[in-house]
C-alpha cells in the first residue's frame, strides 16, 4: 500500500483515500470545503488510485499493477476481465433461444412443405390429374395437422377424384364438406348437383334425377351440359311414364343445345345427345357402360 | 401515447439481453477486457450496459458499437421468417409462431446502438477519418443514421424497425418469391 500526504492538513493517508484537485492531493475532510466554496465541474476532482492495490479484488501488492481504464487491476482480475465468461443464465438463455429457433424452424417447415405440396396438387388438378392432386393434397394436409383450409382442399381433390371415377357416394360428402367452407365456389355447387344427379340415376330415382337437373339448368341457364342434363332427366321421365310432354320437353332442350355446339365441345355433346336420343327412341333407360356394350360406335339413329 | 422506456424494455427484455450480449461477444472476439456487464436491470435510465476497456483499433470500436445491430437484426430475421410462414401461407397463427414473432421482434427492436454507443463511435471515427481510415469514413454516415434512429424512438422507430424486418419483410419476400 502506498501512502501520500494531504496537501492541506499534511497528514498521511492511504493513496486510495485521497482526492486530486488542481495538481494537489486532499483527504476527504479537506476536499469538502473546496467543493463547497468553488464551482466544481465534473472531472475537476478525481480519485487517486493506489497503483499497488487492485481496485477490483482489493489485493494489496507491493508492485505497480497494470491499469484498465486508468484503474489498477491485479493480474488475476485482468485475466478474468480479458476472458470474462458469459454467465450461466445467459448460456441457458442462448440455448433456449437456439432450441426455440430450431424447433420453430422444424415446426414451421411443415407449413412450407405443405405449401409446396399444395402448389403441386393445384398443377395436377388443373391438368385433370385428380388422383395425383388428391395424394399431394392429402400429404399437404397431414403436414399441417389437417389445418381447415388445407383439409378442405384435400376434400375437394379427393371428392373430384371420386367424382371422376364415378364413385358418387364417396365424392358427395367430401365435396359438401369443401363447400361448407367455400360457399362462394359456384363451380363446386355445379359438381355437387351433378353428383346428386348421378346418384339419383344410379339409384333409379328418375324423378329426383329429373328435378335435380332442372335445378342445375335453372342456375346454369346457358350451359349446354346443364341443358343436356335436363334433356336426359326428361327422357328418363318419358321412358318411365310414357308421358309425351316429357319427350317434347327433352327434344326441346336437345334443339336448344344445337346453338351451343362448337368444334371444341362437339364430340362430347354429340355423344351425350345420341345417348339421350336413344333413350327417347327406345324408351329404355340404360347406363353409359351398357349403352356402349350394345352400340360400341354409338347409336346412329334420330328422334322426331 | 408515451410509454416509459422501462416498460417497453421489460416487455421486450430478450432484445435488451441480446443487445448487451452482442456488445460483450464482440469485446471477447476482439480481445477487449470486459470490466462490468449488466444484461438487464430495472432502471429508468439504463436497462443494460457493458463496461469495457479501450479498443486497440478502430475496427474493434466499430464492431463493439455496431455489433448488436448486426446480431439483433440477424437473429430477428432468423427467428421471424419461419414463424411468419403459417400466417403468410395459410393465414394461420399458432401459439408457437406468435411467441417466436414476439421474441424476434423484441430482439429486432433493440438492434440500434444507443446514443452513447454512437457518441463513442463518432468520436473515434472523426479522429480516424482524419487519418484516412476507410472504415472510419464509411462509418460516419452510419453513426448519423444511428443518431437519427435514436432521436426517432419517440415515434416508435425502433419498434417499427423490429416489426418491419420481423413481420413485413417476410411477407414481402413470400409474396414475391412464392
Amino acid at each position: 500500500m502506498k501512502k501520500n500526504d494531504c496537501s492541506e492538513c499534511n497528514k498521511e493517508f492511504p493513496m486510495d483515500d485521497l482526492y486530486y484537485y488542481k495538481d494537489k492531493s486532499y483527504c476527504s475532510n479537506c476536499i469538502e470545503p473546496i467543493i463547497n466554496e468553488n464551482e466544481i465541474k465534473e472531472g475537476d476532482i478525481t480519485r487517486i488510485y493506489d497503483p499497488t492495490i487492485c481496485k477490483n479484488c482489493k489485493l494489496d501488492t507491493n508492485e505497480e499493477l497494470p491499469t484498465l481504464l486508468n484503474i489498477p487491476i491485479c493480474h488475476n482480475c485482468y485475466s478474468f476481465f480479458m476472458n470474462r465468461p458469459f454467465p450461466l443464465w445467459i448460456k441457458i438463455f442462448s440455448v433456449v433461444v437456439i432450441l426455440l429457433v430450431i424447433g420453430g424452424l422444424f415446426f414451421n417447415l411443415n407449413y412450407f412443405q405443405s405449401y409446396l405440396l399444395i402448389k403441386k396438387a393445384n398443377v395436377s388438378f388443373s391438368n385433370y390429374k385428380y388422383e395425383e392432386a388428391y395424394q399431394n393434397a392429402k400429404l399437404a394436409s397431414e403436414k399441417v395437422n389437417n389445418l381447415t383450409s388445407v383439409r378442405t382442399l384435400r376434400d375437394l381433390y379427393e371428392g373430384m377424384y371420386y367424382f371422376s371415377t364415378q364413385k358418387y357416394n364417396e365424392a358427395l360428402p367430401l365435396l359438401k364438406e369443401y363447400k361448407k367452407y367455400n360457399s362462394s365456389d359456384t363451380y363446386i355447387e355445379f359438381i355437387i348437383m351433378s353428383c346428386e344427379s348421378s346418384l339419383a340415376f344410379d339409384n333409379k330415382d328418375f324423378q329426383s334425377f329429373y328435378y335435380i337437373n332442372l335445378n342445375i339448368l335453372d342456375i346454369y341457364k346457358n350451359d349446354p351440359f346443364a341443358m343436356l342434363g335436363a334433356a336426359s332427366g326428361a327422357a328418363c321421365m318419358y321412358a318411365t311414364s310414357n308421358d309425351t310432354k316429357y319427350k317434347n320437353e327433352s327434344v326441346g332442350y336437345l334443339k336448344k343445345v344445337e346453338a351451343y355446339i362448337t368444334p371444341q365441345n362437339k364430340d362430347q355433346l354429340m355423344e351425350y345427345i345420341q345417348r339421350i336420343k336413344h333413350r327417347l327412341f327406345s324408351e329404355k333407360i340404360i347406363d353409359r357402360d351398357e349403352y356402349y356394350k350394345i352400340f360400341p360406335n354409338g347409336w346412329q339413329g334420330d328422334v322426331e | 401515447m408515451i410509454i416509459p422506456g422501462i416498460i417497453i424494455a421489460v416487455l421486450t427484455f430478450p432484445g435488451v439481453i441480446v443487445h448487451e450480449a452482442a456488445h460483450m461477444l464482440f469485446c471477447k472476439l476482439r480481445r477487449i477486457p470486459v470490466l462490468d456487464v449488466k444484461f438487464f436491470q430495472f432502471d429508468m435510465n439504463t436497462t443494460g450496459y457493458v463496461v469495457h476497456g479501450d479498443p486497440k483499433d478502430f475496427s474493434s470500436t466499430f464492431l463493439i458499437s455496431i455489433g448488436p445491430f448486426f446480431l439483433n437484426t440477424l437473429l430477428c430475421v432468423i427467428i421471424c421468417f419461419p414463424a411468419a410462414l403459417p400466417y403468410y401461407l395459410f393465414n394461420e397463427s399458432n401459439f408457437i409462431s406468435i411467441f417466436l414473432i414476439w421474441l424476434g421482434v423484441s430482439i429486432g427492436m433493440h438492434a440500434f446502438p444507443s446514443t452513447q454507443d454512437a457518441s463513442v463511435l463518432w468520436e473515434k471515427a472523426t479522429t480516424e477519418a482524419k487519418k484516412f481510415n476507410i472504415l472510419a469514413i464509411l462509418s460516419l454516415p452510419i453513426v448519423v443514421l444511428i443518431f437519427i434512429a435514436n432521436a426517432l424512438k419517440f415515434i416508435w422507430f425502433d419498434a417499427i424497425y423490429g416489426a418491419f424486418i420481423g413481420i413485413f419483410l417476410p411477407g414481402l419476400i413470400f409474396k414475391n418469391l412464392l
